[in-house]
């Protein structure tokens, strides 16, 4: 087994000049949040515009632009000493720094700046993993959660379905065909014109075959999705509502500033859109208990 | 008990609400959420930084209908849990950013 010293953020010097770029990019924007990520590597460029094709964007202001260095052999292995893939965030002197097994990178937050070394092996896999932590981190600096749920619209109303992994998020989708899907696992909300708006993203949820559809959608509901064997709803309490929201949001992770950011945000969803607890059996009868929807049912 | 001569006060690294007299309480560093119920959210209410354990005591004993000594072990198991998840600590000086 080959041993490489980790490679740290204090031992791995990044030049941190904006100015000099790498000659490819790829510029998206994911929930009105424009990002531009900038290579030497023309295939793993090439390969991100096909990844997120519905996603780019052409203008050139950007909340965030990250530059992306890749090297043979990398393998960084986990703080615990076991051979086990790890993912770690720490939050220093306005950066946040993001270690996985096969990248090492920060994010600076004032600056709006961010910078990764990724193994040459599978890189716009390890590049997703930095980009999915980055976004979020850079998101809710700018009042946007990145959550983990799925996204659907029906009748131009956005339903968000919510849960721990496992409680059914992907079987909802895959039973909602009559709906604009946003996203099976990853989604992100922001509030516009004094409403608050579900948004596509481009996180993990083509992985499980799905067509997302990058739109957003005023949000009706949110809905904690509980297995069953009957299926029934029950409006919850705005605490709980508010607990299991904040709960769903991973960029709050080690994050005091993002925290209270998501506490506000989330206190005024659940003060303006009813939070429910949706108990199911996996066949889409639970469309008769989302109110409006019961003529939406496909068979 | 010489803990009850103590000022518990709120951890600086936690962020806390309080919706229809329930309490959720946020710990970034450990990535958890908690909700109280009312007689929880009342303690967390009166945790200000600048009253005494035993003072908090005695204002769950005059508000609650239960025997003194069961307001009393109560309140001391809640605020104790709360300073072993390290949501506060016991100080022997008020709390001065209250």
């Amino acid at each position: 087994m080959k041993k490489t010293t980790m490679t740290t953020l204090e031992n791995f010097s990044f030049d941190s000049s904006h100015k000099k770029n790498y000659p490819y990019s790829v510029a998206l924007k994911i929930a009105d949040l424009p990002i531009v990520i900038m290579a030497e590597n023309r295939d793993l460029i090439e390969s991100a515009k096909t990844r997120y094709q519905k996603f780019l964007y052409r203008r050139t202001n950007f909340c965030l632009a990250i530059d992306i260095h890749l090297s043979d052999n990398i393998h960084f292995p986990n703080p615990d000493g076991t051979e086990n893939f790890f993912n770690e965030q720490v939050f220093q002197e306005g950066r946040c720094c993001i270690r996985s097994n096969y990248f090492t990178g920060y994010i600076d937050i004032n600056n709006n700046y961010g910078k990764v070394l990724c193994s040459n092996f599978d890189p716009l896999s390890w590049l997703e993993h930095f980009l999915r932590i980055a976004y979020a981190v850079v998101a809710i600096k700018n009042e946007t959660i990145v959550f983990h749920g799925a996204g659907l619209i029906a009748d131009k109303k956005g339903l968000v379905f919510f849960g721990p992994s496992g409680c059914g998020k992907s079987t909802v989708t895959r039973l909602s065909k009559h709906c604009a899907a946003l996203g099976d696992d990853m989604i992100a909300i922001k509030k516009k014109n004094d409403h608050f708006n579900v948004y596509a993203t481009p996180f993990n949820s083509e992985k499980n075959g799905f067509l997302l559809t990058n739109t957003e959608a005023v949000i009706k509901g949110f809905y904690r999705l509980i297995q069953h064997k009957t299926t029934f709803i029950n409006k919850m309490s705005r605490a709980n509502a508010l607990a299991e929201l904040l709960a769903s949001i991973s960029s709050i992770n080690k994050n005091y500033q993002g925290s209270l950011t998501a506490l506000s945000l989330c206190t005024q969803l659940v003060e303006r859109i009813p939070c429910y607890e949706l108990y199911f059996t996996p066949d889409n009868l639970f469309w008769r208990f989302l109110d409006g929807d019961a003529e939406q049912i496909s068979d | 008990m010489e803990m009850l001569n103590k000022y518990p006060i709120k951890s600086n690294d936690i962020a806390s609400r309080i919706l229809d007299g329930e309490a959720v309480v946020v710990l970034p560093m450990d990535s958890i959420v908690y909700t109280f119920d009312p007689v929880g959210t009342r303690i967390w209410d009166l945790i200000t930084g600048n009253e005494k354990f035993f003072a908090i005591i005695k204002t769950i004993q005059n508000e609650y209908d239960v025997p003194a000594a069961t307001a009393e072990q109560d309140t001391v198991e809640f605020i104790n849990e709360l300073v072993a998840k390290k949501m506060l600590i016991l100080s022997e000086l008020p709390d001065d950013r209250a």
